[in-house]
């Protein structure tokens, strides 16, 4: 993964937004939990048509980088967002498309872990179209209705100093 | 939520009975035990829309029973406990309720359909078939696609094992099948019919014999079908009609589900406001100044929305719910997309652990978080009002085309 070096702003956030890569972009791509940088995986195996980052500054303190956001859009239209820290390391994932990416893929070695929690919490507890899944050390929220799937995946111990999960959407 | 060890106790007692009684039936299936007593007589295009617990443990959901006949025949069955779903379209039933000769959705080469169709919960997977289908004391729709749950249909493909997990029985799910009476006409719509980079990928084609099951196009008529699109008359959306009802929840909830608006005089909009939704099936909802997209779900059991002022429960006891010390009154505006109505709702959020403590089943003020730009607005907004949900280009005089919802 290539990390933005620079300086995090608003200004910057603005244009980043703005710009949308070509096709079959090689940005590479990570799995929750996981070091960015030591991942093979691009891309272009999940399908990926777009690609773009953001970096974002700590919101207590706007001079500091708290985190970078690599977005992508893959197969079916799904966007993807990975949340990689300063240290390099993805510590949440959120989607939102037709229905969910492969989250066995997103998640990594997490994956198992929520399918566990998932059931061990029963599926009923929120109904249809809402699960708020605590695992050990993760925790996973899928929700949304036919045609408009939402998900997020953080790793609480690994939010960066300063980072809210309602910062992570 | 509600996990209690006397509840679980009394919903593991529910189940075996319920369990038994699905075993034991031929005509009428599973899940009525404690139902509250259905109406003497309903108008024809009315059905039961009670909130109850059909094997103990789900709470908020409106239930209702539909009838499946094999195509052409006086061979039916009943279904109860099923969840009336406005967040959904298509008819669902768990494939073992299922006795009936239903013959497959096919590709135009004679190979069997089936589906991986996601939900935010879970994920339901089976075969796609045919089945003459009865709502209430509307004319027979005959021969509609529906999906029979089973995750052990064919070779289920590894991507509906990789989202939220497949639902396996009707013990776990709390219901019997899935009522989906949203905004679409088929579950899936354009984007299915063909193989393109949109294509979702959750209808496969199952080979007779065994092998693989792979993605393939399926025409929106052969698609798992909203029923209520498929009457003569009252096919332009549904109303349901839930009273309202004590702060401290009801064991039980006696609503109904209306087919059609504006088609009867049972049925009429009246003063409800519309709002339109875009074409994911969201409208606009600003709650605490933030603008974010808002939707209408009686299969979601709570207010699902962000506010980190608001305390949450023990994540041990009722992880994503709200449990305020005290009553906590609260707004959003809602307005349609396309520049249709716009309006303040109020609402009020309990504590979740307190309601469930009294051990009732159906409450109007439980809230529960949502990490995304969303606003649910669950059953609990549907008590003590009139919601209606219109299907996407169907017209409804003074309401305009569908997709809609309005209340």
């Amino acid at each position: 993964m290539t990390k933005s070096t620079h300086a995090a702003s608003f200004a910057f956030i603005a244009l980043a937004l703005l710009f949308v890569g070509g096709s079959r972009a090689t940005t590479a791509y990570a799995a929750l939990g996981e070091t960015a940088d030591s991942i093979t995986a691009d891309a272009a195996s999940f399908n990926a048509v777009t690609a773009r980052q953001v970096a974002r500054p700590a919101l207590n303190a706007p001079a500091v980088k708290a985190y970078t956001v690599e977005q992508m859009t893959i197969a079916s239209g799904i966007a993807v967002k990975e949340y990689v820290s300063p240290n390099g390391r993805v510590f949440a994932v959120t989607w939102r498309g037709r229905r969910p990416p492969d989250m066995a893929v997103l998640l990594g070695s997490y994956f198992t872990q929520y399918q566990n929690a998932a059931r061990a919490g029963g599926l009923t507890a929120h109904g249809l179209h809402h699960a708020s899944v605590r695992g050990s050390d993760l925790t996973v929220e899928t929700a949304g209705h036919m045609r408009d799937m939402w998900g997020r995946a953080l790793l609480p111990a690994m939010l960066p100093p300063g980072v809210e999960p309602s910062e992570i959407q | 939520m509600m996990r209690s060890r006397g509840f679980k106790l009394a919903a593991a007692l529910m189940l075996t009975a319920a369990i038994f009684a699905a075993r034991g039936a031929t005509r009428c299936i599973a899940g009525a035990m404690g139902a509250p007593s259905p109406a003497l007589l309903l108008p024809l295009n009315v059905l039961n829309a009670n909130v109850w617990a059909p094997y103990g443990s789900y709470v908020n959901g409106p239930f209702t029973s539909v009838t499946l006949c094999e195509s052409g025949t006086a061979n039916c069955e009943t279904i109860h406990g099923v969840l009336i779903d406005t967040g959904s379209s298509g008819l669902r039933i768990f494939g073992g309720l299922n006795h009936l000769k239903l013959p497959a959705v096919t590709t135009p080469n004679g190979t069997p359909i089936a589906e991986c169709m996601p939900f935010g919960t879970l994920s339901t997977w089976g075969r796609v078939a045919y089945a003459d289908v009865k709502l209430g004391g509307e004319p027979v729709i005959s021969k509609m696609p529906i999906q029979l749950i089973n995750p052990n249909y064919s070779a289920m493909p590894p991507v509906c094992g990789s989202g939220p997990p497949v639902a396996g029985n009707p013990v776990q799910l709390g219901y019997n099948g899935i009522l989906g009476v949203g905004l679409w006409g088929a579950d899936c719509g354009e984007v299915c019919t063909s193989l393109g980079s949109q294509n979702p990928s959750m209808y496969f084609r199952c080979p007779r014999g065994g092998g693989e099951c792979h993605v393939t196009a399926v025409a929106e008529a052969q698609q798992v079908q909203n029923p209520v699109a498929l009457l003569p008359v009252d096919n332009n959306g549904v109303v349901i009609k839930m009273p309202a009802i004590p702060f401290t929840g009801a064991p039980t909830v006696t609503g109904k589900l209306v087919l059609g608006i504006n088609t009867r005089a049972n049925n009429s909009l009246g003063a409800a406001s519309v709002f339109k939704t875009d074409g994911a099936g969201n409208i606009a909802t600003t709650y605490n100044n933030v603008a974010m997209d808002g939707f209408f779900d009686s299969g979601s059991n709570a207010l699902f929305f962000d506010d980190g002022s608001i305390p949450q429960c023990d994540p041990s006891l009722a992880p994503g719910f709200y449990c305020p010390s005290s009553l906590l009154s609260l707004g959003a505006i809602n307005t349609g997309r396309l520049g249709s109505a716009s309006g303040l709702v109020t609402f009020s959020v309990a504590n979740a652990l307190g309601l469930a403590a009294t051990g009732n089943k159906a409450f109007y003020n439980v809230g529960g978080t949502f990490g995304g730009s969303f606003f649910d607005f669950g059953l609990p907004f549907f008590f003590g009002r009139n919601v209606y949900t219109g299907i996407d280009g169907r017209t409804t005089p003074g309401a305009g085309t569908g997709p809609f919802f309005a209340y």
